[in-house]
């Protein structure tokens, strides 16, 4: 059960995601319980990890620069780094999101 | 024959152009730095001319930021004074061709004819990436040309691509809309057609405008369109489609069925040693100190390995004077040539190589693909004070040279964090204030041991630079607080990959960048300079038979135009400690800073007025007031000096850059107004306090 918890990065909750607050960890951080491929921000995602573009919660001006770089609903994204932004490979190019944008963005992980 | 050269950030565009006009142009790897008209032309075997237009670097025509709105106004024939192009180049970046194709399926519906370059083809094989080429030409339906810009590869393939490109049937739209929103979109098609344009550009527009916020410049004049658009968008949803997503799943849609049938990816470790140097370029503890340490090595590039060139330069311009001087008869054309063109000039031109290591260090930073996470790596810190992540170079830059420090700021695509941005660059210490504060210090500031390890002459000098950085941020806070007001838009940027700078296209940049120097040196330096030499050599005085020369010089100066002038301007500068001549040694610098130094000496009469002369520096020290007898320049005197040039806006080439770089007529010169009012405020305000403040506490 230990690649099913995960500990949750960015302030702003997923939201689609159906996840559970189960305990605190040792640091403070909340963490969740989260079955495989249940849809997630992409804040929430870690390094190494593939998903699928389902929704995009953001302002429509930065929605439409997201949608035109190539991170559109159904797009294949891998998260490449984790840390103070989300760095992410999407149609062969890497964008560095900052976390608050990337936790406006929903996603379904790859198994 | 007109073309129009469009791509990627990052496709190798710039490179394409100088390759296919031989014209020298900034090339760079941070996203958007082609940011200016650039037009070129270049002859074909049969002798027709064919005018080339560099448009800004664009990730669609979805006009996101200034420079893509730019793009599709001149694509869609709708920019003043340029005519519409015959021909489209795509240039097509062959590594990241699916996010390139984007952009090319939205070309593909202006009704143009197109040409596709399919660039850096030798990076894409290196990395894995093979691509069928005739079937990708039979896919998009017109002419696709492999070619590598930097070895001039396929570059004559392309130039007849060109020339036959109007010959083939025009492109068209590749994929086919649903059927409930091709209905949807009908009558926004419809208004568009009515307004003059194309059924292609009818057809592009209307898919684009369900994502974008509001029509743009170029339509924004057509009645119902807005209520059109929303009532397209309200019948979408109710069909279950998502309309800001539409036209970006439709094409990307397309894009992956081409790129899948036609790309093949090899596995390769080509991300390896890119990730590896991300994993301490943008580490959190990591990042910063490679950051601060790749600064430190810029700022000892700038300051100290380019002395001896920047000495030459100067010896260089003090022979030439001197040269011309022997040439000339004495008499006022020699005095106007040697005291007024080429001192003048001169003054300004010895910063070249500064000007130049500056450059070269920031084309590194970029070609390298550095730059892009360097401006990810100060997000963090520019957002405290409402700046966006890519203000950090403009005001890096600032410590250089404002004027192109201003040119940098276009790379921020909110036009308030630009603004902003623009509004505080000139507070950040520039080279040209060096000679200023070196000859203060030197003169004023005794040089003890600070805790047995620090100087105080160095300490100074650090502090003022710190004085101007803060300020600059601080001020930064209150613009964006204030007058403008925006949410800063979050941090999306795309790092290139990290490449090895070329040398040609570093030299391009540099020598770019060092030709618009000059020409601006030979301009609006030369033009003040002339100005000043007149206001300080008319009208003429006639010295007693005996004078000595020193006081001669004296006597003119303060009987001119400019003594008048200095001492207009004494009530206004004597509450901060200065007196008149210091108020036309100020006023003089407005041409450029360092001209302080260079009126010091006219007016001491100590020859060329070296910062490092000890003749100027020990007749400061010995300046005394003729109604108290008290010394002129004290340590308090020089401290308040070097505060108000800290904060002083005292040039004129940064209030002409300020005035075109934020849009130029009556509202240029309002920004530039407000920027030269709130920093004489500020350096005024504080060096009175310095002051006041110090003769209240008893020193000086």
């Amino acid at each position: 059960m230990l690649n099913l918890i995960r500990r949750r990065r960015s302030p702003a909750a997923p939201t689609i995601a159906q996840t559970t607050a189960t305990a605190d960890a040792p640091d403070g951080a909340a963490v969740v319980d989260r079955a495989p491929r249940v849809a997630c921000a992409l804040s929430s995602c870690l390094a190494g990890e593939r998903a699928t573009v389902l929704a995009m919660g953001c302002g429509e001006m930065e929605a439409c620069r997201l949608r035109t770089l190539g991170l559109c609903e159904g797009a294949a994204v891998s998260v490449v780094r984790t840390r103070d932004c989300t760095l992410l490979e999407v149609r062969g190019s890497r964008l560095a999101v900052c976390l608050s944008l990337a936790s406006d963005i929903t996603v379904l992980p790859v198994a | 024959m007109r073309i129009a050269l469009i791509g990627n950030p990052n496709t190798g565009k710039s490179t394409l152009f100088n390759a296919l006009t031989g014209m020298r142009q900034k090339v760079g790897n941070f996203a958007g730095v082609t940011v200016e008209r650039v037009e070129g032309s270049y002859q074909t075997a049969d002798g027709e001319r064919v005018a080339v237009l560099d448009l800004p670097g664009s990730y669609s025509l979805s006009a996101n930021s200034p420079d893509e709105e730019i793009a599709l106004e001149v694509l869609l024939g709708h920019a003043p004074g340029i005519p519409r192009p015959d021909v489209i180049v795509v240039v097509v970046d062959a590594l990241h061709i699916e996010r390139n194709l984007y952009l090319t399926t939205q070309l593909l519906e202006l009704g143009l004819p197109i040409v596709v370059a399919l660039n850096q083809i030798d990076a894409a094989n290196a990395a894995g990436v093979e691509i069928d080429v005739p079937e990708l030409i039979h896919e998009l339906g017109v002419t696709v040309v492999p070619t590598v810009a930097t070895r001039r590869d396929g570059l004559e393939t392309l130039r007849r691509a060109i020339m036959q490109a109007p010959s083939l049937p025009l492109p068209s739209r590749r994929f086919t809309l649903p059927q409930v929103a091709d209905e949807a979109l009908a009558p926004v098609r419809k208004l568009v057609m009515d307004a003059g344009f194309s059924a292609n550009v009818a057809e592009m527009e209307a898919l684009r405008l369900l994502a974008v916020a509001a029509p743009e410049k170029h339509l924004a004049h057509i009645a119902g369109l807005d209520d059109a658009v929303a009532q397209a968008r309200t019948d979408l949803l109710d069909a279950g489609i998502n309309p800001r997503g539409l036209e970006a799943e439709l094409r990307y849609g397309w894009i992956s069925g081409v790129c899948s049938r036609n790309v093949i990816h090899n596995p390769t470790t080509r991300h390896l040693i890119g990730d590896r140097i991300d994993a301490i370029a943008l580490h959190r503890v990591g990042g910063p100190l490679v950051f601060l340490a790749i600064m430190g090595l810029v700022f000892q590039a700038i300051f100290s390995w380019v002395t001896p060139i920047a000495d030459g330069v100067e010896e260089f311009v003090g022979t030439l004077g001197s040269m011309v001087g022997t040439l000339l008869p004495p008499g006022d054309l020699r005095s106007l040539i040697v005291d007024g063109v080429i001192a003048g000039v001169g003054s300004v031109v010895v910063f070249l190589p500064q000007i130049a290591i500056l450059f070269l260090a920031i084309g590194i930073l970029e070609d390298s693909g550095y730059m892009a996470r360097a401006a990810l790596v100060m997000d963090r810190y520019m957002r405290r004070v409402g700046l966006h992540g890519k203000s950090f170079i403009p005001m890096l830059s600032g410590f250089a040279c404002a004027v192109p420090a201003i040119m940098s700021a276009r790379t921020i695509e909110e036009p308030k964090d630009r603004l902003a941005t623009i509004m505080v660059v000139p507070l950040m210490s520039c080279s040209a204030r060096l000679p200023v504060y070196t000859l203060l210090i030197g003169s004023f500031v005794p040089a003890t041991l600070v805790l047995g390890v620090f100087n105080l002459q160095g300490l100074t000098m650090f502090a003022m630079y710190l004085l101007g950085t803060v300020a600059a941020l601080g001020v930064a806070a209150i613009f964006k607080r204030t007058l403008l007001r925006a949410p800063s838009r979050p941090m999306l940027i795309e790092l290139p990959p990290y490449r090895l700078p070329r040398p040609s296209s570093l030299a391009i940049s540099v020598s770019h960048r060092a030709m618009l120097f000059l020409k601006r040196a030979g301009t609006v330096i030369l033009a003040v300079s002339i100005l000043l030499w007149a206001l300080a050599t008319y009208p003429r005085s006639e010295a007693a038979p005996g004078t000595p020369v020193e006081l001669a010089q004296e006597q003119q100066l303060e009987q001119s135009f400019l003594g008048h002038l200095g001492r207009g301007i004494e009530p206004v500068v004597r509450p901060l400690g200065f007196d008149w001549k210091i108020g036309v040694s100020i006023a003089a610098s407005f041409a450029a800073r360092e001209v302080f130094v260079s009126t010091m000496g006219t007016i001491y009469g100590v020859g060329s007025g070296d910062e490092g002369s000890p003749a100027l520096s020990a007749r400061l020290e010995a300046e005394r007031d003729p109604v108290t007898g008290q010394p002129v320049y004290t340590t308090l005197v020089a401290l308040s000096l070097m505060v108000f040039y800290v904060f002083a806006l005292m040039c004129v080439s940064t209030v002409a850059i300020t005035v075109r770089e934020t849009g130029g007529g009556a509202t240029g010169w309002g920004w530039a107004g407000l920027q030269f009012g709130y920093m004489f405020v500020l350096a005024w305000g504080s060096a009175f306090l310095v002051y006041a403040g110090g003769k209240a506490l008893g020193f000086g």
